[in-house]
């Protein structure tokens, strides 16, 4: 793909000459990587030598309790209560602590609003505007929820390359990255905050009462999370001996938020949580080289926290915390149903953490596999049941894509895209990994058309995180590439949170926490409205062409994912004249006269909107032993998310493509839209996606569309990307301001051991 | 491959009875697909599934298992072996159901396969009109 292309442009031809100057496709340049076959490919840019797997290291139970009477030590020196989380790598929950004076609620999920107050957006509230999404949401007794989510997110998107907290979560979810910076584009992972959810059918569970994940006991990850991924400081990695071996989560402050505004300094208020995290954390930190401040994205220095180094802020010196026996008196070890149980309330229920690597973890190295590796890749590891029995090992496809089943996925070619992606990943030149010059480590996902999983693998040390989001990554190019996926989103209707439940027979508990207590009966509530899946159909039709969502187009989840953002052309708020740009048809407006149908990232659109039910139906199954909801009446979400748990059992809300085979909906784990997939074909069919995470998303974009690009050219059978003339670079949206659509973008000078320029050049 | 016999030795059929899970009764299926109660069995314990066939011309029966958290399908043979299936219908071989009126009562499991405490179980038969199906998830009952 070159920049200032002339491919065919599509749907707004009138504007084709904007187009070519806006279009902007990243990568262009005039150096070819293949050739056009596989004995051409260059050298260095393919990797199927050795390197180091993670040293097998883990929390013991001595070590969470050290972390969590550090936290509270802190907390009482700030003179706060807190509730900590402390998890393992894999998002194991190995003890959660509430203080006696903690505040237990989560109030106002996004309470913190801030408004613009220049240009024509001029007294736009950005977020705390309540009402779409998780936005304004106050939940009861849920702090404990907030504080694993946020242990969740320091573990998964740390590595022992990089270090990442929620403040660096924060940071690259927004609308602009930097956020405020406008005309810049969206945060580079704009949505996993929808990622590792309850109903993903990748992620385990600790334990469960109506037929899902895994049962009690079992330690092997990934985990899912309650709330998702967290953008709400106060979520740090947890390290031993450069090892990332979990996550500590706080909540102190009774918000559960974001940081609306890197480039200052947050106050002492507003930074509690984070100073208590750090303090827990002492003595198990990642080290300075690798923490977020170290790392660039797009020209911006990442944050990792508010502090210039980890104790200039605190109020306590961590080295005179109590021992854990001490504090069991300022609080109380704290069951969570799903996550946690007490037992005794004693030092013996806080756990020790697995050793990720150790088939316990839920991933081993693939040549450990009993039957030995399916990949020639030696670097694969691969996720392991409680027996050490792979999960998802390659496979064929059992769906008749096109209505001819000769054209699915066979189980070599699973394998081929596979090690070709892996391949390309470890040649290339990491961008958020430390020191300069490491290796991309990455998670792969294939999927078949009905979204069954073919095939997941991924690098030693790729960040946990990108194992579901792959997954998801792989899905949503397959999803919106298909001929069906108009007439599926068009089945799920508007739901409405209060009736949705109580018809469920549910207890719509999500009250307010100020003065309203939970109403079993319906009583006053809070409405979360999921807007129906219709009206983004409607509006893609609107906006990108008439026959959008009918596979006539193949999207990349960079194509879907500019169809995403509050604005479109991504991050460009206005144009030069001024005239405000409108919303991508699958996310929420900006600026709405109706400012609580308004973007934000609790309420990110038709992404949020078909998981939003099973998000808030298992906080519901999570607090009903502390809400004393009836169990019966409050059952987990189901395995599958667009799947709605009722008294009667689970109902679709969005439709299953080939229940005989796969019986869940196609996007069983969530809709993801940021860049790193692109839907497979085999000689203009489509027949499945391919989806990659863990990286900068350029990086991402270049292993999925390149491990494709020579899985085709290896098995020289029609398997490949879509035609050109479909792919969705090549269309300019009517709704828009005859900017085109992108399908991937790939680094400059990729790769560690080549010069390559454009290694996408021919895709 | 044979994976696992879970028949293995055939117990005794008062100690199956007094193990025994069955879904909920009466269920119909569909050339669609319908989506049936949850179940839950002892740890250990066997499972079966009632469905009623509403007077269907039934030609053969079958069972899948996909244990949860993976992308593995097994197939029930007629001894109660799980075998690989390769996720199409005309591949699907016969498994065993007894019939009680218009109901069949498919035999998933004596004892679940080993490693496997959660799953989702579909049953299937086939008529001269083509396949109905149902699925379920089923858990082992916490004690």
């Amino acid at each position: 793909m070159s920049m200032f292309s002339s491919k065919p442009l599509r749907y707004a031809l009138g504007a084709l000459a904007t187009a070519g100057l806006l279009a902007a496709c990243g990568g262009g340049a005039d150096t070819g990587s293949d050739g056009g076959s596989a004995e051409t490919i260059e050298p260095g840019t393919r990797f199927f030598g050795q390197v180091d797997f993670p040293a097998l290291a883990n929390l013991t139970s001595a070590d969470v309790q050290l972390i969590i009477a550090q936290a509270v030590n802190e907390a009482n020196a700030q003179g706060v209560g807190a509730t900590i989380a402390v998890t393992d790598r894999v998002g194991n929950v190995l003890a959660v602590f509430q203080m006696n004076n903690a505040d237990p609620h989560l109030r106002a999920v996004a309470e913190i609003p801030r408004t613009i107050n220049q240009g024509p957006l001029s007294g736009t509230v950005l977020v705390g505007a309540d009402g779409s999404g998780l936005d304004g949401l106050s939940i009861p007794l849920a702090a404990p929820l907030g504080a694993i989510a946020k242990a969740v997110t320091g573990a998964y998107l740390s590595s022992s390359g990089n270090a990442f907290t929620t403040r660096t979560a924060s940071q690259i979810v927004q609308e602009n990255f930097n956020p405020e910076e406008t005309f810049q584009a969206g945060g580079p992972l704009f949505g996993v905050q929808f990622s590792q959810l309850a109903c993903s059918d990748l992620s385990t569970r600790f334990e469960s009462d109506n037929g899902a994940g895994t049962v009690v006991g079992s330690t092997v990850g990934p985990k899912r999370s309650p709330l998702g991924l967290a953008a709400d400081p106060g979520g740090l990695p947890i390290y031993k001996n450069g090892v990332v071996v979990g996550g500590i989560g706080v909540i102190s402050d009774g918000t559960y938020s974001l940081d609306l505004r890197v480039t200052d300094i947050d106050s002492a208020a507003e930074i509690q949580d984070e100073l208590i995290a750090l303090a827990g954390i002492t003595g198990f930190e990642g080290d300075q080289s690798i923490r977020a401040f170290n790392i660039t994205v797009e020209g911006n220095t990442l944050r990792y926290t508010d502090t210039t180094n980890d104790r200039d802020r605190l109020s306590a010196d961590p080295a005179t915390a109590p021992g854990f026996a001490a504090i069991l008196g300022q609080g109380a070890l704290l069951d969570v149903q799903g996550y946690y149980d007490v037992t005794t309330g004693t030092a013996a229920d806080v756990l020790a953490g697995t050793a990720y690597g150790d088939p316990a973890s839920g991933y081993v190295p693939a040549t450990s596999l009993a039957g030995g590796s399916p990949f020639q890749n030696p670097n694969a590891f691969v996720l392991v049941d409680d027996a050490g029995n792979p999960r998802f090992s390659p496979k064929a496809a059992g769906d008749t894509p096109g209505g001819d089943v000769a054209n699915a996925l066979t189980q070599t070619e699973v394998v081929r895209l596979i090690d070709e992606a892996l391949g390309v990943a470890l040649a290339g030149r990491a961008q958020i990994r430390r020191p300069l010059n490491s290796r991309i480590q990455v998670t792969v996902s294939i999927v078949d058309t009905n979204g069954e999983i073919l095939g997941v693998a991924r690098t030693p040390d790729g960040p946990i995180f990108g194992t579901d989001v792959s997954l998801q990554k792989a899905r949503t190019a397959m999803f919106f590439s298909s001929d069906a996926s108009g007439t599926d989103l068009a089945q799920f209707p508007e739901i409405d949170s209060s009736v949705a439940f109580n018809n469920a027979g549910l207890s719509l508990a999500l009250a307010p926490v100020g003065g309203l207590v939970p109403d079993p009966d319906g009583g006053p509530g809070q409405a979360v409205t999921l807007a129906s899946g219709q009206s983004y159909v409607d509006a893609a039709r609107t906006f990108v062409a008439p026959d959008a969502l009918t596979g006539q187009i193949a999207f990349s989840d960079r194509g879907n994912g500019n169809l995403s953002r509050p604005f479109f052309p991504d991050g460009v708020q206005e144009q030069q004249n001024g005239t405000e740009n409108p919303n991508g048809p699958f996310s929420r407006p900006f600026n709405s006269a109706d400012s609580t149908q308004n973007w934000s990232p609790f309420s990110t659109g038709l992404q949020f909107d078909i998981v939003g039910g099973n998000i808030l139906q298992h906080v519901l199954f999570a607090l009903q032993p502390a809400l004393g909801l009836v169990a019966a009446d409050t059952p987990d979400t189901p395995v599958g998310c667009g799947l709605f748990e009722t008294t009667g059992g689970p109902a679709p809300l969005l439709p299953i493509r080939d229940a005989l085979a796969f019986p869940r909906p196609a996007l069983a784990n969530g809709a993801q839209i940021f860049a790193g997939s692109v839907p497979i074909y085999r000689n203009g069919i489509l027949i499945g996606g391919i989806g990659v995470s863990g990286d900068g998303i350029d990086q991402d974009d270049m292993i999925s569309s390149l491990g494709l690009r020579r899985a085709g050219l290896f098995e020289g059978n029609g398997l490949g990307h879509a035609p050109e003339a479909i792919r969705s670079d090549t269309v300019i949206p009517v709704g828009g301001d005859g900017s085109r659509l992108r399908y991937v973008s790939c680094p400059f000078e990729p790769f560690i051991d080549s010069d390559i320029q454009n290694a996408c050049e021919d895709l | 491959m044979k994976l696992l016999n879970v028949f293995g030795a055939i117990a005794f059929a008062s100690t199956i009875t007094a193990a025994m899970t069955t879904a909920d009764a009466a269920e119909r299926l569909s050339a669609a697909g319908e989506i049936l109660p949850n179940a839950a069995f002892a740890s250990g314990g066997a499972l079966e599934a009632r469905v009623d066939t509403g007077g269907d011309d039934v030609l053969s029966v079958h069972a899948i298992l996909r244990p949860a958290s993976s992308n593995i399908t097994w197939m029930r043979d007629r001894d109660g072996f799980w075998l690989n299936w390769n996720g199409r219908p005309d591949d699907l071989i016969e498994s065993a159901a007894r019939r009680e009126g218009d109901e069949l009562v498919f035999k998933i499991f004596d004892a679940p396969p080993p490693g496997v405490t959660s799953m989702t179980v579909t049953v299937v038969y086939r008529t001269p009109e083509g396949l109905k199906y149902g699925w379920f998830n089923a858990v082992e009952r916490a004690e």
